[in-house]
């Protein structure tokens, strides 16, 4: 056994920040590090209810007590780790709003849980070089369209034939290129788009839509690739469904992305249907497919930034990776959810819900391309 | 008729400050007889609005980012602070998605805004036909 002394010298000398709370949230133990970090005598702390000494935010939402990692870490008797993509902030006794990433560990004695072990870090640095970088994938994408855009209108107008005839070999080539920077234009787009999600400067602006007329335009547009992949595309609208408050630009984008990744990853000749359905209070969109699926070891992975299954790498050269990210993003904030089934080898359904009463309202500079 | 003897249809203010953007359009306009005044910043393109009595603008073609320290925005300005030209149409064509910005324009009054690298500039100029005509 380690002397007590000894025990709070190291504690007190610990360089992260430690919080011990009992199974009813009382403070049991906290070091002198988490005291600087709290503004908080740690001597007062002992005894209060958690909430009493700080609160935490997602963001800029208050974290409700039920929902807390620590409710978590107690409940899975597991250890939880909140890192800086959490969007975790903790506030302090003097109001100040710190980015943290946390450790938090059951308290276990003989088998059963008696609370919980925090530990607590300041990412104030690490969040702005987080920052610099997404403002920075902004700058260099928009920098990024001046050229792109020029490729594409000079190979557009070779291609017209208005310059002079170009020979079946000369377009076939021009239209690579033209297809090409297509691509790194999209790429481009989503990168943007990414980086708004990442600073937090979309906007939501919700408005009655029609989403069977959104829907259609969204097949419009990639009728080209069904067809070419010989893919049979099912409509299944209710047709009770009337018009839905949403952001008319974001669901484009979210059935645009839903669509296309289902098209991109069905083999020719396979089966893609698209459902608009009332359930439980939430409007429906539902997209299946016949294609690969997602590997049952990807499925923790697939709404991260830039994932792609090794699966549909080999089989499909498209696809940024950026995609199912931008829809769970926008989808979140915009109090609705997401989520999937999926069989490898047979097929893939994700359903997106939103509540019959409309996306919520986010002020915000950027809008999403 | 050779082409010079063919009356030029109406005239297109463009600014624009990407030299290889500039030709693209300018070319595709003549091709499609148009007479295009071309400007890179705000000074030169305000020069034109001077000489407007020698030659008439029907259309102003408008990027957001010019040379210099003005924007398209500070042109739009400009001319719609001449009660002549409160109605002349505008098209803005930018790379640009800042909601503030689309909006300031939005207020002053245009045409159109297209996003460039998302459009063909078949599109535009198809637009662009269709407004004059």
């Amino acid at each position: 056994m380690i002397p007590s002394d000894q025990l709070n010298a190291i504690l007190s000398s610990m360089a992260e920040g430690m919080v011990v709370v009992d199974n009813d949230r009382k403070i049991i133990l906290m070091n002198q590090a988490a005291g600087i970090l709290l503004r908080f005598a740690p001597q007062e702390a002992v005894g209060q209810p958690l909430e009493a000494v700080f609160r935490f935010f997602r963001g800029k939402e208050a974290v409700a007590p039920e929902n807390l990692p620590i409710e978590q870490a107690i409940r899975d008797k597991n250890i939880i780790s909140i890192s800086l993509l959490d969007n975790l902030y903790l506030r302090n006794r003097q109001d100040q709003m710190l980015p943290v990433s946390m450790l938090i560990a059951p308290l276990l004695r003989e088998q059963a849980v008696s609370g919980a072990i925090i530990l607590l870090r300041d990412i104030t640095k690490e969040k702005e070089i987080d920052q610099a970088k997404t403002e920075f994938v902004s700058l260099a994408s928009h920098q990024l369209r001046t050229p792109l855009s020029a490729i594409s209108w000079y190979a557009e107008m070779l291609l017209s034939g208005e310059i002079g005839v170009v020979n079946a070999k000369q377009k076939e080539y021009l239209e690579s290129l033209y297809e090409a920077n297509r691509r790194m234009i999209e790429l481009v787009n989503a990168l943007l788009n990414v980086s708004r999600i990442d600073l937090g400067t979309f906007t939501i602006e919700p408005e009655p839509c029609d989403l069977a007329a959104l829907a259609d335009g969204v097949i419009a547009e990639l009728l080209p690739a069904i067809s070419h992949k010989k893919i049979e595309l099912k409509k299944n609208y209710d047709p009770s469904l009337g018009s839905v408050s949403v952001d008319p630009k974001l669901t484009r984008i979210i059935f645009q992305n839903l669509l296309s990744n289902a098209v991109k990853y069905t083999p020719t000749g396979g089966t893609v249907t698209f459902y608009l359905l009332k359930e439980e209070g939430d409007v429906l969109c539902r997209v299946t497919d016949t294609g690969y699926g997602i590997p049952s070891a990807d499925r923790t992975k697939i709404f991260t930034k830039l994932f792609r299954s090794d699966n549909v790498k080999d089989k499909e050269a498209e696809g940024t990776g950026l995609g199912l990210y931008i829809i769970k993003s926008i989808i979140t904030a915009a109090g609705g959810s997401v989520s999937f089934d999926s069989l490898e080898g047979q097929g893939t359904t994700f359903t997106v819900r939103v509540p019959l009463s409309g996306m919520i309202k986010k002020q915000g500079t950027k809008e999403l391309s | 008729m050779t082409e010079a003897e063919i009356p030029k249809k109406s005239t297109i203010l463009l600014l624009e400050d990407d030299m290889l953007l500039l030709r693209a359009i300018k070319d595709k306009l003549e091709r499609e007889n148009y007479q295009v005044l071309t400007a890179r910043t705000f000074d030169q393109a305000a020069e034109y609005l001077l000489k407007e009595e020698e030659q008439k603008i029907d259309l102003i073609w408008l990027d957001h980012y010019l040379l210099g320290d003005k924007t398209g925005l500070d042109f739009l300005k400009r001319v719609r602070g001449d009660e002549n030209r409160q109605t002349t149409p505008v098209f803005v064509v930018s790379n640009s998605t800042n909601e503030e910005t689309i909006a300031k324009y939005r207020a002053l009054g245009i045409s159109k805004y297209y996003l460039k690298a998302n459009f063909r500039l078949e599109e535009i100029v198809d637009d662009l036909k269709r407004f004059l005509g």
